[in-house]
């Protein structure tokens, strides 16, 4: 092993929803979108940054070593195999320590371990040139179509996402087109065929998934000293609307 | 759903039960003690029993169900024990027992009374010979499903003509006469249909009794020819025998196997649609669940359940996944109709099929489930190092609340060994209480160094296995001349042909099983030991002592910096080495002993609720536990360690060989309420891989749990696996609310 380190802001073990079957979850610290919506604002910093809670204030944000990371992702491995699981690398934006990531892709593939790569895709397709022979399955982020809306609600335009989502989608890889959900952003039948349309001209995702928003993590911005903005959670109705559309 | 039997079976049970069986219990006593004579062989008595029992009853037939059963000799949570459970009296069934049970004190008293002091001091309880119950036996079904009352009758008749010893006549009469007290009994029901159908005008009431008055004059006298018939032997069985017997029949066995021939046949031959067969299923669980209160706290011991069970799932003959149209309707029935007793046990691995894993983690991710999970993963190659062949591996099914059973041996079990008590009476230095159970322990203090002191715990833990086999081994000498078990041995492979009772050794197997309380707090004290002590060298031991013996009063830093120490659990390589080691070392001390009737004596790890009784009269741990604190169940880590992560006591089990453990381990795990199906199989599917055997598994938050406590009307249908049983969260004591509420919750 090298002495690669990465900033990372969270593992979480039996995570359920990064993928299929039980999986871990690692949280790469930084990220060079800054989605309005976002989650994990604490992912967003590439630096250590201190969270203040009620009562108590932690820090967010560690380097790890591969062999630190690969310790704890082999502790499940019995998970991954009974449940045709493995890991994810999400974030904050994993593809920005792309050193590291492929190392521990790597390390993960040698350890029999299914690996997954959550992405907003927002990054020369070199980077992903590194990391395909080790990577099992993308979980490619799309919020919306058209780059003008993209930028007003990422910070950036999304020439660079769509042309290396078709790359990937030529590649064969196995890849999951996931599209949060955000009302007044993206939640129109119009906005899902557009994306819909951009996504089959491409190539065949194995899956494309709807994420509806959720507020679960407007708690944390005034933690790291931000403000939320906020938005309203989609209706179960308008999930299922806008979901027949992929159908 | 079947309100109008609900109803009629709970204005029976419910009602009056203790004062019936009081009142029949002592008519027949005065019956029985009249013909008894002087010189009467124990058989002989127990046919005598046999015969008043049968001759004094009454057969009570409820008009909306099919099923013939209910003999009104016992109360209703008695499920054939001799003890009126909940009301101390003994039944009619417990004549015999009650009337020789002074031999045990007479033929040995200095031993009798050892053994007294030994369980006051819970140093162990017993079950089975020279016993504190009459629990845990596992009539075989089979025998009467395949060739009915009539077909044992036949081979005991059979095996007359090669009986040497008049002892062996006798044991093969008594057989026969016990068929025939059966058959009996069964046209009495029969006669009492027949007699309420003169004045019956409801249709369906009539075609009950009218199924009731033809079937009971041939079955179970006759192999049942069809599912109804099946499930008719059973009920039957199951009260009939109890209730002559003086000990609990308390499993149906593998319900979904046994039966499944009598349910494909009636479906091909078009007698039966699975629609009938679902309300068959429903009707004979309800006539057991309704025995039961669902809403009566649970305050003491055993007085919360009705001791029946019955296993689904597993393999099949060949190994394969077993889950037939039978398992899901069992499921489903239990789940709509809201049964909690007779108790489900569910024998999954990590290749059952997933729509059987769904239809038992419907109810588990809504806390509503009332199954107790049994791996194969585990249990069938802890069965064959015992052992067993193959067959009999995979065929194993549940009894009890957590007995691992084969058809083929004796089953009074459910004997629990203590090994916390020698590690509390050496810590503690209790040198009078060691006089009193007249067993001296080895004293930790002054151990040099970790080793020493691990073989000291090692040595006491065999002291006290050995004085505990000792009183069973002798006690069990006597036990035959007390009772007899005729009905009983001849479902037993080897009774019949050996023309011997299970209790004079004619049973195929005679093995016994030790269940042991304590390794998850044994392991952390040691790990506790090992790093302050030996390891870091932080404090003596004797420092460390004193805070133990000080109940931690003035040592909370101490006892903190105990309870984080690594332990039995958390996935630590240390710990986990421990408690192999542990386990290992016990279970080969297990491998050189041998049990009451000279079989071998098996090892596991599980107790009953006496996780909070032996907890409150405990001192305190070098865990960190304080006086009287609740220990763990079986394998559980302990409650004083705060595992965030539920895959690390999953990789912890996986540490341990569970070949080692022929009578059963147990873990509880707690995971959040609806959780996704597929997570909740997948987590079984990877629980299969690891020494984990029983598993009781609840989906609930602490918070709920509290609110529940606070709010027991929002909550109707919140059950939780208690302690091999499961009960609705608000019928249980406030302590048992506390106990649930103080087990490891995971996320």
């Amino acid at each position: 092993m090298t002495e690669q380190r990465a900033m990372i802001f969270d593992i979480q073990r039996n995570s359920f929803v990064d993928g299929p079957g039980i999986r871990t979850t690692v949280f790469f610290k930084g990220c060079n979108l800054r989605c309005a919506w976002c989650h994990n604002p604490e992912g967003q910093s590439p630096l250590p940054q201190i969270m203040q809670g009620a009562s108590s204030s932690t820090v967010c944000g560690k380097e790890y070593t591969v062999d630190d990371v690969l310790k704890i992702i082999c502790k499940d491995k019995r998970f991954y195999e009974s449940t045709g699981g493995g890991v994810t690398f999400s974030g904050g934006e994993c593809m920005l320590q792309t050193d590291f990531l492929a190392e521990i892709l790597k390390a993960c593939k040698e350890n029999g371990i299914s690996t997954a790569v959550d992405t907003a895709g927002h990054v020369p397709y070199e980077r992903f040139e590194k990391i395909l022979p080790y990577t099992d399955l993308f979980l490619y982020d799309l919020k919306c179509h058209d780059s003008e809306k993209h930028k007003k609600y990422t910070g950036v335009g999304n020439e660079l996402i769509l042309e290396n989502l078709k790359r990937l989608l030529e590649s064969s890889k196995s890849l999951w087109v996931r599209i949060p959900i955000i009302p007044t952003v993206n939640d129109t039948e119009k906005e899902m065929q557009s994306i819909k349309e951009y996504v089959y001209s491409c190539g065949t995702p194995e899956r494309i998934e709807l994420l509806p928003y959720h507020a679960m993590g407007d708690h944390k911005y005034p933690a790291i000293g931000k403000a939320a903005q906020s938005f309203s959670v989609p209706s179960e109705e308008k999930m299922k609307q806008l979901k027949n559309i992929f159908l | 759903m079947f309100l109008e039997l609900r109803n009629e079976l709970h204005s029976f049970y419910l009602h009056g039960d203790a004062e019936r069986s009081k009142a029949f219990a002592d008519k027949c006593f005065a019956i029985m003690n009249s013909r008894f004579q002087d010189g009467m062989s124990v058989t002989a008595q127990k046919c005598l029993q046999y015969d008043v029992i049968c001759e004094e009853f009454e057969p009570v037939v409820f008009r909306h169900t099919p099923y013939f059963y209910e003999t009104g000799v016992l109360t209703s949570l008695s499920d054939g024990a001799r003890k009126a459970k909940g009301h101390g009296f003994i039944q009619a069934n417990g004549w015999v027992y009650s009337r020789n049970q002074y031999l045990f004190v007479d033929q040995d008293e200095a031993l009798y009374r050892l053994r007294l002091a030994q369980a006051a001091e819970k140093l162990y309880l017993i079950c089975g010979p020279y016993n504190d119950t009459s629990q845990h036996f596992n009539f075989n079904c089979r025998p009467f499903l395949q060739k009915g009352l009539k077909g044992i009758y036949e081979e005991a008749c059979a095996e007359l003509a090669f009986a040497k010893a008049e002892n062996e006549r006798e044991f093969l009469c008594a057989v026969c006469h016990g068929m025939q007290v059966m058959r009996k009994m069964a046209e009495k029901f029969a006669a009492k249909a027949e007699a309420m159908l003169k004045a019956e005008k409801d249709t369906s009431c009539r075609k009950n009794l009218s199924l009731i008055a033809s079937t009971a004059k041939r079955v179970p006298w006759e192999a049942p020819q069809n599912f109804y018939e099946a499930l008719a032997t059973l009920a039957f069985l199951r009260t009939v025998m109890g209730s002559l017997e003086g000990v609990g029949p308390n499993t149906f066995g593998r319900i979904d196997k046994d039966l499944f021939p009598f349910y494909h046949s009636d479906i091909e031959n078009g007698i039966l649609t699975p629609d009938a067969a679902y309300t068959l299923i429903c009707q004979f669980l309800l006539i057991w669940d309704c025995h039961y209160d669902h809403d009566m706290i649970m305050e003491g011991y055993a007085d919360h359940e009705l001791e029946n069970t019955y296993t689904l799932g597993g393999c099949d003959d060949n190994g394969l996944p077993l889950c037939n149209d039978l398992t899901l309707m069992f499921l489903r029935a239990t789940r709509e109709e809201k049964i909690i007793f007779p108790k489900i046990k569910c024998r999954f691995s990590k290749s059952s099929p997933k729509e059987y894993f769904d239809g038992i983690n419907r109810s588990i991710i809504n806390g509503t489930s009332t199954v107790l999970l049994q791996n194969d993963d585990a249990t069938i190659p802890a069965l064959l190092r015992a052992g067993r062949p193959i067959s009999e591996a995979r065929d194993y099914y549940i009894s009890g609340c957590w007995d691992i059973s084969t058809n083929q041996e004796k089953s009074d079990r459910g004997s629990y060994l203590n090994l916390l008590k020698p590690f509390e009476f050496s810590l503690h230095n209790l040198k009078d209480k060691m006089d009193a159970v007249g067993i001296h322990f080895e004293c930790f203090d002054g151990c040099s160094d970790f080793h020493e002191l691990y073989k000291k715990v090692l040595r006491n833990c065999e002291l006290l296995l050995d004085a505990k086999l000792d009183v069973q081994r002798r006690g069990g000498q006597i036990f035959h001349k007390v009772d007899r078990f005729p009905i009983f041995s001849s479902t037993l492979e080897g009774c019949l042909k050996k023309h011997a009772d299970f209790t004079v050794k004619g049973a195929k197997y005679s093995d016994d099983y030790q269940l042991i309380f304590g390794l998850p707090n044994i392991v952390d004290s040691l790990m506790a030991i090992k790093t302050l002590v030996y390891d870091t060298k932080k404090y003596t031991l004797d420092e460390f002592f004193t805070a133990v013996r000080a109940n931690w009063e003035g040592y909370e830093d101490m006892r903190i910096e105990a309870t984080k120490c690594s332990g039995w659990g958390d996935g630590s390589e240390e710990s986990c080495a421990l408690a192999n080691r542990f386990n290992n070392d016990l279970f080969a001390i297990f491998q050189n002993k041998t049990g009451c009737y000279g079989g071998q004596v098996h090892m596991g790890h599980l107790t009953y609720t006496e996780i909070r009784f032996w907890g409150d009269v405990t001192l305190a741990t070098p865990d960190g536990r304080k006086n009287g604190e609740y220990f763990s169940q079986g394998l559980t880590p302990s409650r004083l360690k705060r595992i965030p992560c539920v895959n690390d006591v999953i990789n912890s089990m996986a540490t341990l060989d569970p070949s080692t453990m022929a009578a059963n381990s147990v873990v509880n795990i707690i995971l959040p309420s609806k959780i996704p199906l597929d997570r909740c199989e997948g987590f079984l599917r990877a629980a299969a891989g690891t020494a984990i055997q029983s598993l009781q598994l609840n989906c609930t938050t602490k918070e709920e749990l509290l609110d529940a406590q606070k709010h027991p009307e929002k909550y109707p249908d919140l059950i939780v696996r208690v302690t091999g049983f499961s009960a609705k969260f608000t019928s249980l004591s406030k302590e048992w609310q506390d106990e649930v509420i103080s087990r490891n919750f995971y996320d």
